[in-house]
């Protein structure tokens, strides 16, 4: 009974330590994946707004105010919400980079890698959803 | 001891292994990989603070040609 514990124990604890091991390597890839995705999208991004920004002038000065007034709205709508689900991404990698930096230096024992990289990937995939909605495309990024 | 505890001990020792590897060389990369989250979490805020610059100094230019379009009628 005794032997039988104390096997328990230790495969216990064979489960829990290679467990850590994946989960902090997850971890890092989403964060790595993350940071790839939201850098290609900043490039992007700032391209599509001054084009959008251009197009609206140029329609203004073509006449149409109220229209490029209106197009103006909406791109707004649309940068805002990007803007925001971009700004939710980019948190949620740096909680990620935290974790693993803070079990890496030591500073704290215990992290649930395995949540910080679903919520790494569930904003990133939030966003990559509403860049296809505003018909943004990423160079690199599967949409 | 029975081979069915022999084989167990053999799996536990090898799962115990292959974390003290994993914790071994996660030690090892430690520096590496906190330098390197430290540059790749500044590049990041460094994009997006760049960002809402642009779109704010974009959105000046835009707002000041149309209403300038709109007084001139």
């Amino acid at each position: 009974m005794k032997t039988s514990k104390k096997l328990l124990a230790i495969v216990a604890m064979g489960i829990i330590m290679s467990g850590c091991a994946m989960g902090i390597d997850r971890a890092r890839q989403a964060v790595t994946a993350g940071i790839h995705v939201l850098s290609a999208t900043a490039d992007e991004f700032d391209k599509i707004d001054a084009q959008k920004q251009a197009d609206v002038i140029k329609k203004g000065q073509g006449g149409d105010l109220p229209g490029a007034r209106a197009d103006l709205k909406k791109w707004y709508a649309q940068r805002g919400k990007i803007s925001h689900d971009y700004e939710l991404a980019w948190d949620a990698i740096k909680t990620a980079a935290r974790g693993v930096e803070a079990i890496s230096s030591g500073t704290q024992k215990t992290v649930d890698f395995g949540q910080l990289a679903s919520d790494v990937m569930a904003a990133i995939a939030q966003l990559v959803a509403t860049l296809h909605d505003a018909g943004i495309k990423i160079p690199g990024v599967v949409q | 001891m029975s081979p069915l505890i022999l084989s167990l001990i053999s799996l536990v020792a090898k799962l115990i292994q292959l974390g003290v590897d994993a914790a071994k060389a996660s030690q090892d990369q430690h520096a590496d990989i906190l330098k390197k989250y430290d540059e790749a979490l500044s590049e990041g805020q460094a994009a997006i603070d760049k960002l809402k610059s642009d779109f704010a100094q974009r959105d000046a230019v835009t707002a000041a040609v149309l209403d300038s379009l709109e007084k001139r009628g």
